[in-house]
């Protein structure tokens, strides 16, 4: 009818056509393309991946001189590429999500202690087996309870997330907490935040044979195997690749480095008849039931901590908006540096901060107080600002009828300035509260088994990444939804009849 | 009954209110009149200490307030002023969130302690007094202008006061609703309530008050009935305000 409707129509055009263009470029974007075998003998290299970040003693930075990669799978990675006639080249990538980056074709194989599983051997295809590793526990020096596996039964036991430890203790039902780094786990084992480490026994001798804290508990058990990742329809590459590997184990080089780097025992000998070794190995695979039930625990912990952290945000907000208001000069000087730097910082680092740097200064708390509090105090300074905001934006005259009615301060503003300030802050207060829902998230970086953690560590384990994302997503929505619908309740009931 | 005397006050080298004096006997309408920023309604405001002044004291009945009083006790007397001292002012300044009805029993409940049910009665009594016991359970915010004036009257009627201060109690309303004001308070007077009114329009002091005191920079400059601050003015300022005031009227 007027000018308007034309108006809305071209936005309404142009967000569909932008749309349409960020699927078309999601559809076809790739991440670089790597060849097959062919392309790897035209261009004479070939790119391995690996996770060097606590990534002793398989591939890691060179604390000497850290631009340099060093570790016993870089020296194989160099072993292989000789016998196909190229060159090896790092591709630093991350754990978590190696199989997928394999796929993407960010690199050609994955050589990082990557063990063949079930599910795995549904993506991507194993090489024959270059190094038989075996579970390692590691407690406190002080420890004298924990001996074997089975002492930990009512433990908490930290491990590698997505490995065969995380997947042994899991089938076993023992208290787990996955690391997406070793080093944190060997850390937090001194600090006392968790009980007892089983990792790889090469990561286990490499991190905790040094650290006068920690020790070994019993021997080493539960067999594994490392082998080389390799892209399904890949095949001739496979048989390359085999076929080295033997070389290498039949001409002693295997032998010489694992010698070097401590990691060779008689269970290696195994790797004589690899090919049997791979068909004997019975790896662990993924349980639907069991993700869904895990993926529900996880959301109840993410509600508990926003929960707990909002009560604090509400509390510790109040007395810092009451302190601006009404406090002196300095008083509100400290506050408003305190709004500044938690407002001003991402919660992410103050997490961080707060759990890596504490301990540096004795204070050492398990992940999910360390969320709760940071997520507290972060929030706070947002609900400072809006406690303050509200109560300035009650008119003088408000203050002025209730005095001269003769009210005294403090029932002026229980009764007449607070209820207002109340009605305004609310809507402010329930977007925080949604936000802060989805800012538990940000505890996966300090091993907090909350929702976004364990969607990425069963989205990696099972491939199931477009399944679980969605579940993932519904839960978070169910999580936030209902809120939004009360306070839409709320502040209709506390809002009388609208004005003309 | 109430008394000023000598009452001063300054915003830093600007003084605002020069050595104000002067007497008002029970049930007597005085109008402040005079232009903006002449003083009128920091005075009116010193009368139950919304504003605090520097010297000089304000007498209601024997409470008598001055600056040299320590805080606790000039406190103690400012909560006895208000309590008989009622005010309504030129925005209303309703409670939004509460009904009209909650408005007025309000502070007769928290304040005076009186019992619910009571206040209810009295109040339901009130707002036939200024016409508007058909509101009783709207909000404000559904109120017009007008409406809302005479529920603040009511609020303030409520407390029993022996005073009510108005600050410019028809300035936000249209020219129609002025004369029901003027009604209504002619009704209260004759209750014998006492009344102070700051207004800035000629016809309304014309129509209600018993004194008329003419304010310019700070000083009642002539005071006396409407017939002669109004129509027969002897001093030079009141003079050019009535010519300027008539013309415009």
């Amino acid at each position: 009818m007027s000018v308007n409707n034309t108006f809305p129509r071209f936005i309404e055009r142009g967000i569909v056509a932008l749309f349409c263009l960020l699927f078309l470029a999601l559809g076809t974007a790739r991440a670089g393309s790597r060849g097959t075998l062919d392309d790897i003998q035209k261009r004479g290299v070939i790119v391995w991946g690996g996770d060097p970040s606590g990534g002793a003693p398989f591939v890691y930075a060179d604390p000497q001189n850290p631009s340099r990669y060093i570790g016993f799978e870089n020296e194989l990675a160099t072993l292989i590429a000789r016998e196909l006639g190229v060159r090896a080249e790092f591709h630093p990538t991350d754990w978590e999500s190696i199989l997928p980056s394999l796929n993407r074709k960010e690199f050609d194989v994955i050589i990082n202690g990557f063990e063949p599983t079930p599910d795995r051997e549904k993506e991507v295809l194993f090489s024959i087996p270059y190094y038989v590793f075996r579970q390692q526990l590691t407690v406190r020096e002080s420890d004298t309870e924990i001996t074997d596996l089975e002492s930990c039964k009512d433990k908490v036991i930290g491990t590698l997330a997505n490995s065969a430890g995380s997947r042994l203790l899991g089938s076993l039902g023992c208290n787990v907490k996955a690391y997406e780094d070793p080093p944190n786990a060997y850390q937090d084992l001194a600090l006392g935040r968790i009980d007892a480490v089983m990792m790889d026994r090469p990561i286990a001798v490499f991190y905790a044979h040094n650290d006068p804290l920690l020790k070994d508990a019993g021997l080493p058990f539960s067999e594994g195997l490392y082998a080389v990742g390799i892209r399904k329809g890949d095949d001739s590459l496979k048989v390359l690749i085999d076929r080295a590997i033997m070389k290498l184990y039949d001409s002693g080089k295997l032998h010489q480095l694992y010698q070097e780097w401590g990691m060779w025992d008689d269970e290696q000998l195994k790797l004589k008849d690899a090919s049997a070794l791979m068909n004997s190995q019975v790896g662990l695979s993924f349980n639907w039931q069991d993700g869904i039930k895990k993926l529900l625990f996880a959301a109840c912990v993410t509600v508990g901590i926003a929960v707990v952290a909002m009560l604090i945000a509400v509390l510790l907000g109040l007395a810092l908006g009451v302190g601006l208001l009404f406090g002196g000069k300095w008083l509100r000087f400290l506050i408003s540096c305190y709004v500044e730097i938690f407002r001003g910082t991402p919660v992410l680092v103050q997490l961080l901060f707060l759990y890596f740097g504490l301990p540096l200064f004795g204070i050492t708390m398990p992940g999910w107080l360390t969320a709760i509090i940071g997520l507290g105090l972060n929030y706070a300074a947002y609900e400072s600002q809006v406690y303050r905001a509200a109560f300035e934006a009650i008119p003088r005259g408000q203050h002025e009828a209730a005095e001269a009615l003769g009210m005294p301060r403090n029932l002026a503003m229980r009764r007449v300035i607070i209820p207002q300030a109340l009605r305004i802050a609310l809507p402010a207060m329930t977007n925080d509260f949604i936000s802060l829902f989805k800012d538990t998230s940000t505890a996966f970086a300090i091993s907090v088994w909350e929702l976004a953690t364990a969607y990425r560590e069963l989205a990696n384990a099972s491939q199931k990444f477009l399944m679980l994302g969605a579940i993932t997503a519904l839960l978070y929505f169910a999580m936030s939804y209902p809120l939004s619908i009360l306070a839409r309740r709320l502040e209709k009931y506390l809002r009388p009849a609208e004005s003309h | 009954m109430i008394s000023v005397s000598h009452l001063t006050k300054s915003y830093g080298t600007h003084c605002v209110l020069k050595d104000i004096s002067f007497d008002v006997t029970p049930g007597e309408i005085i109008c402040l009149l005079g232009a903006s920023g002449g003083g009128k309604t920091t005075l009116l405001r010193c009368l139950n200490y919304l504003e605090s002044f520097d010297a000089g004291t304000v007498k209601i009945d024997d409470v008598v307030l001055t600056p040299q009083l320590p805080q606790e006790e000039l406190k103690r007397r400012v909560f006895e002023i208000r309590k008989r001292v009622g005010m309504v002012f030129q925005q209303f300044n309703l409670f939004p969130h509460k009904t009209v009805l909650d408005n007025i029993i309000e502070a007769p409940t928290q304040v005076l302690k009186q019992n619910i049910a009571d206040a209810k009665r009295k109040a339901l009594t009130l707002l036939e007094q200024v016409g508007m016991s058909a509101k009783a359970e709207r909000y404000p915010s559904r109120l017009s202008g007008g409406e809302q004036q005479r529920i603040a009257i009511a609020r303030a009627l409520a407390m029993d006061p022996e005073l009510i201060l108005f600050d410019e109690p028809t300035s936000a309303l249209d020219p129609e609703r002025v004369g029901e004001i003027v009604t209504l308070l002619k009704n209260l007077a004759q209750n014998n309530i006492t009344m102070i009114i700051v207004s800035h329009s000629i016809g309304f002091v014309n129509a209600i008050a018993d004194r008329v005191f003419f304010m310019a920079d700070g000083e009642i400059l002539e005071s006396g009935p409407p017939s002669s601050v109004l129509h027969n003015p002897s001093n030079e300022r009141t003079k050019k305000f009535m010519r300027q005031e008539l013309l415009l009227e």
